[in-house]
């Protein structure tokens, strides 16, 4: 016990085995609140598990302020709150169940809402009155959040930051709660029960509560949680929210649907479609999962959303609102899909590009996605190459990828003003080794029909390297979304460029090529 | 023991005696809280845990503990760590086993966890004792249905230490659909599954991947689209093909599958 103590005390980033963290894990600046809607207690500092400034730039209407006047504020947080959750129940039954009939939406959402009530009181985010944000930790601190993701049974995904992250939160909760929503439906407790929808409900409630082995808890009232089950009852019966949400239908401007898919950097939703057939010029639209910017009616696009910011390289931007179109609404106009290396390169000459290296000018969090959870601290002086870059706002805050100490994460590299402070570029043959070759680097070819030797990158071929055969890496270079990584490299007197695997979502060089050294 | 040695334990203790005393503060202090006088609304959620530190001292006092099984490693018995986990499963089906019930989660927490430590003493155990595969297996067969992600975890891994057995795949493949929404240990078992594709079984290795892709858990099935890479062959290339054009446009999911055929397509064709 002393030593957990100890170990955790002074050295919070190792992580434990998946035992029992402590109670308040990592929670700093501890405080209470009351048992009712947005400040039920406790609440710890939200930075423990994410940068605050993804919360204020995607969720800034989700946080109750302490100090706004109590009762108008519950109101409009609970208003913003419910369209959030209700959004992304609707999104989430549909996902797993296309063929969910209306009873069934409806049900799931109501079980989701409930549930959120009941293990939070919708609590998640909220300003306390020593300027902090914090989120809600119940359960002695092993409950995070919203619907009180279990830091014991989930703690890679709470260190991550999935627990932080108001829609990754949902998106986990609800994978867990259609377990038991899934699992309820044949049991006999809700098979045989009066009310279908209602039983459904309630199991899969007392499955979330308690796990899945609890699945007909409710039914039996010699449970040691009986108390909870009634009480979870009471809750559905009564939404007692509704005296606070004036608007049950009222929408949000929370990309929920784009967030569920890429957990951080969506743009808000527009309120409106100034006109469904016509694009309207320098707009944003999301069209099939693609992020586009209207120039004289052809749809400029980059393949993912996080890039949407480098599209300014082609014209002023006349909204930051994305409006929502459908493939079929597109169809008609012409769409270019930019190559987002090409056009973030030429919209921020400062970026450093995907194989270069760079050096850490201070100390800096390694983050499992750009704004997330830490994995542990990259010191100054370190010199790594970038794996993935991500440009974001105006003020051109940027994150690389990297690896480092067996792990891959994102840094912060300072803005359009900063930057200098926190990286500099520097000749990859200075960054440590790992999977990625260096300028300088010889490799040889591991992949079992050769590699083709292309005049450009995706280019023409000129002849193929067999494998085991030694090339020395000349320079690195990356294209398309998934970081497509080439070396340029010299091959029986013929100069070019070789395809050696893609970096996203995993590093795929291993399969391609040995890096044996300089 | 030196006078310096002793002075620094007692301060380790009296700063471990003051940590777990705050604790305990503060949880007084919040249980004040939560039974002042509010709305009847409020008073559900109050009830909720005012019942979670009355079933907490009933754990030490009312129940009827059974003793909780003694963790020792030692030199591992097979048959002794199937007594220890029929205890366990017991403790589970009961729960009124000697446990902390200070949350609703906290009793199969725990109790799941001693379940992992069995399972783990019986890996280093497999290796040299190979007369005893049979029951191991058994018990790896047991724990896999239990859908605690912790014990999953320590039934993969002693799974990966076996050959391969199809009533093994069977249990796995059950395991995971009740714990459906488990990337991690989705991910683990797909190593264990790639074992199982492209002989006798791979039709059922497929299908679960397929499903897993197609209506699985959100963060299961972008598990499951970068996984898919180990499975794509020439035989069931064309199936991952259709499989990419019925996921949704912009999904995380259609994403990572389309880089797995990618990344299968240019290794064929040398990139």
């Amino acid at each position: 016990m002393i030593l957990a103590i100890l170990s955790v005390s002074l050295n919070p980033l190792v992580l434990p085995q998946a035992q029992a963290t402590a109670d308040y894990y990592r929670c700093a600046n501890k405080e209470s609140g009351e048992w009712n809607y947005g400040r039920a207690p406790m609440a710890c500092s939200a930075n423990s598990f994410g940068d605050d400034s993804v919360i204020y730039n995607s969720y800034a209407q989700t946080i109750f302020s302490d100090v706004a006047s109590r009762t108008p504020e519950r109101h409009r947080y609970l208003g913003e709150l419910h369209a959030v959750v209700r959004d992304a129940a609707q999104i989430y039954i549909l996902k797993r169940n296309p063929a969910a009939t209306r009873d069934e939406i409806k049900a799931w959402t109501d079980g989701v809402v409930s549930t959120a009530a009941h293990e939070s009181y919708w609590s998640q985010y909220r300003k306390t009155t020593d300027g902090r944000l914090k989120m809600m930790r119940g359960d002695s601190g092993h409950g995070h959040g919203i619907m009180q993701i279990d830091d014991r049974s989930h703690f890679p995904a709470v260190s991550k930051g999935i627990a932080w992250n108001l829609i990754s939160h949902l998106t986990y909760a609800m994978d867990i709660f259609y377990t038991g929503w899934n699992k309820a439906k044949s049991q006999s407790c809700v098979k045989t029960a009066a009310n279908y929808w209602q039983a459904r409900i309630r199991a899969a409630w007392a499955a979330y509560n308690g796990g899945l082995g609890q699945v007909c808890r409710w039914s039996n009232s010699n449970s040691s949680w009986s108390q909870n089950d009634k009480n979870f009852y009471t809750i559905l019966t009564q939404h007692a929210w509704t005296a606070f949400v004036s608007d049950l239908n009222q929408k949000t401007t929370i990309p929920v649907g784009c967030l569920m898919e890429n957990k951080e950097n969506c743009a808000a939703t527009a309120g409106t479609d100034p006109d469904p057939k016509i694009p309207q010029e320098a707009h944003f639209y999301r069209v099939a999962g693609q992020l586009c910017l209207v120039k004289n009616q052809i749809f400029q696009c980059v393949e993912q959303e996080r890039d949407r910011d480098c599209l300014r390289s082609l014209g002023p931007v006349a909204s930051e609102d994305v409006v929502e179109w459908t493939a079929a609404q597109a169809a008609a106009y012409t769409k270019h899909v930019q190559d987002r290396h090409l056009l973030c390169s030429s919209y921020d000459r400062i970026l450093i590009p995907v194989g270069s290296g760079v050096r850490f000018l201070k100390a800096i969090t390694l983050r499992d996605t750009p704004g997330g959870g830490s994995l542990g601290i990259v010191p100054v002086k370190t010199v790594l190459q970038v794996r993935d870059f991500e440009l974001r706002g105006t003020t051109g805050d940027r994150y690389y990828r990297v690896a480092y100490a067996g792990k891959e994460g994102y840094v912060y590299g300072g803005d359009l003003q900063s930057n200098s402070t926190w990286l500099s570029s520097v000749t990859s043959s200075f960054a440590s080794t790992s999977t990625m070759a260096r300028v300088g680097d010889r490799i040889q070819v591991i992949n079992k029909v050769g590699i083709n030797l292309r005049d450009s990158e995706g280019g023409v071929v000129l002849l193929t390297i067999p494998v085991s055969a030694l090339v020395k890496v000349e320079a690195l270079s990356a294209r398309t979304a998934e970081n497509k990584l080439y070396y340029k490299v010299t091959y029986k007197s013929k100069t070019g460029y070789i395809y050696v695997g893609s970096l996203l979502p995993t590093d795929g060089l291993p399969a391609w090529t040995k890096v044996v050294g300089p | 023991m030196r006078k310096s040695s002793l002075l620094v334990l007692a301060v380790v203790l009296l700063c471990a005696a003051m940590l777990y005393k705050k604790s305990h503060s503060d949880l007084a202090e919040n249980s004040a809280q939560d039974f002042s006088a509010l709305t009847e609304e409020k008073n559900l959620h109050k009830e909720s845990a005012k019942t979670n530190s009355e079933a907490a001292s009933k754990t030490a006092t009312e129940r009827a503990p059974a003793a909780a099984p003694s963790m020792a490693v030692g030199a591992t018995d097979v048959d002794k760590a199937k007594n220890k986990l029929d205890m366990l499963a017991a403790c589970l089906q009961s729960q009124s086993c000697n446990y902390p019930q200070t949350d609703p989660h906290s009793y199969a927490f725990a109790v799941n966890h001693d379940w992992q430590e069995v399972l783990k003493s019986l890996a280093a155990y497999t290796a040299s004792h190979p007369e005893e595969h049979e029951k191991i297996t058994a018990l790896a067969r047991e724990s896999m249905l239990n859908p605690d992600g912790h014990v999953q975890e320590a039934a993969l891994d002693l799974f990966a230490k076996m050959p391969t057995d199809p009533k093994n795949l069977n249990v796995i493949l059950t395991g995971l659909s009740d714990n459906s929404a488990d990337p991690l240990i989705f991910q683990q078992a797909s190593a264990e599954l790639q074992r199982y594709s492209g002989g006798s079984e791979d039709a059922k290795v497929q299908g679960f991947l397929e499903q897993s892709l197609v209506s699985g858990a959100q963060y299961v099935s972008e598990q499951a689209a970068i996984v898919a890479r180990n499975f794509i062959t020439a035989k069931n290339v064309e199936n991952y093909r259709q499989i990419l054009k019925s996921l949704p446009d912009g999904s995380a999911k259609a994403r990572n599958l389309r880089s797995s055929l990618d990344d299968y397509e240019q290794h064929l064709s040398g990139g």
